[in-house]
């Protein structure tokens, strides 16, 4: 098992054209597009890495720096807010 | 011990009087509450749980009660905390209540000022509520059908910076009485701030910003059905919202009842 992440499942979410809102128990989040981009693809246990393989496919590289050093920093960012937990993944 | 029936927020809270001085509080709590007493069997709206106030004398021991003291004004500034305590635990996943004051025009089309407490929201109605209909000071509920269930209570007025509250009924205010009906057509955020300058200025906000706005300065709006949703389909039926920055309430006035009288 390796480590990684999920989506902790909001009561509702509304997506806009700037991002999108994940209401919880006692908190509304705002997310990015690219926040949102995250939350979509972590519903079921995923990796950073597979997530920077993602966020790639579907954004491009980052303007600056590599994509796992982006989705890195948007993980921590998602798992601050409670938006996303830790969950282990099996080993590919 | 006296019972009194208290509407508002669409449902009845039976308030409890009690202590060796609970003639003096029903008779305060009758004053303060004139607009929202009801009789009983008068409504057919739920009933939330009851809550309990005791204004005792030194040394007495207060029994149970959720507003307590000696103090008549610091036991009635509890006791309106308490009821709506009371009333939003009974309505939560029924109705959307916001953090926010709300008048009404002469046709029920009401407008609700959202901002936390301590904000400018019961100055501004009280001023309002002059000329247009008092729905609320506090708590704005408002159904899927976006009516507005009033809850007319006591407005808490600072008169000694260091004492409580004073808890004054809307008709020792002159305050209007709303329509029967009425339905909410504009949601406006209120930013009053000390340091803002120049006339009052209107922040137009996309759904996005208004939705992560006005989330925050709810109760318990994870408890409706799909509640986001339920905001944005609210939000669809209204006029744009706006967050509407300002300094003095006088400056104000004209713009919202410009709102009320074009609805």
């Amino acid at each position: 098992m390796s480590d990684g992440v999920r989506l902790v499942p909001p009561v509702d979410r509304l997506d806009f054209e700037e991002g999108s809102l994940l209401l919880y128990e006692r908190r509304l989040v705002s997310l990015s597009v690219l926040g949102a981009a995250v939350a979509d693809l972590s519903a079921t246990p995923t990796t950073v890495a597979a997530l920077a393989e993602g966020l790639r496919e579907a954004f491009g590289d980052p303007a600056d720096g590599s994509a796992d050093e982006a989705t890195a920093a948007v993980v921590a960012a998602l798992l601050a807010l409670g938006v996303l937990e830790a969950a282990p993944t099996p080993d590919p | 011990m006296s019972v009194l029936l208290v509407g508002g927020l669409a449902c009845r809270t039976p308030v409890r009087l009690t202590g060796s001085r609970a003639a003096e509080l029903d008779a305060a709590a009758r004053v303060a509450w004139a607009r929202c007493l009801l009789d009983v069997g008068d409504a057919a709206d739920p009933e939330s749980d009851a809550v309990v106030a005791c204004l005792h004398g030194p040394g007495e021991e207060p029994d149970g009660a959720s507003a307590t003291g000696t103090e008549l004004a610091s036991v009635l500034q509890q006791l309106t905390q308490q009821v709506t305590y009371a009333k939003i635990a009974a309505q939560t996943g029924r109705l959307l209540m916001l953090h926010a004051g709300a008048v009404a025009g002469a046709d029920g089309d009401a407008i609700a000022f959202v901002a936390p407490g301590g904000t400018g929201k019961t100055t501004l109605v009280r001023r309002l509520g002059r000329r247009f209909g008092y729905l609320t000071d506090e708590t704005v509920a408002v159904d899927a059908d976006a009516r507005v269930h009033p809850y007319p209570k006591p407005l808490s007025l600072r008169g000694d910076a260091a004492g409580p509250k004073a808890e004054t009924s809307p008709d020792d205010l002159g305050l209007v009485r709303p329509p029967a009906f009425c339905r909410l057509r504009r949601l406006v955020l209120l930013a009053r701030s000390d340091d803002h300058a120049g006339p009052p200025r209107q922040e137009a906000l996309t759904r996005f910003e208004a939705i992560a706005a006005l989330a925050p300065e709810t109760s318990a709006l994870s408890a409706l059905p799909r509640p986001l949703h339920w905001l944005d389909d609210l939000l669809a039926g209204l006029a744009p919202v706006v967050r509407l920055h300002y300094r003095e309430v006088d400056t104000v006035l004209d713009t919202v009842a410009g709102w009320l009288e074009r609805s």
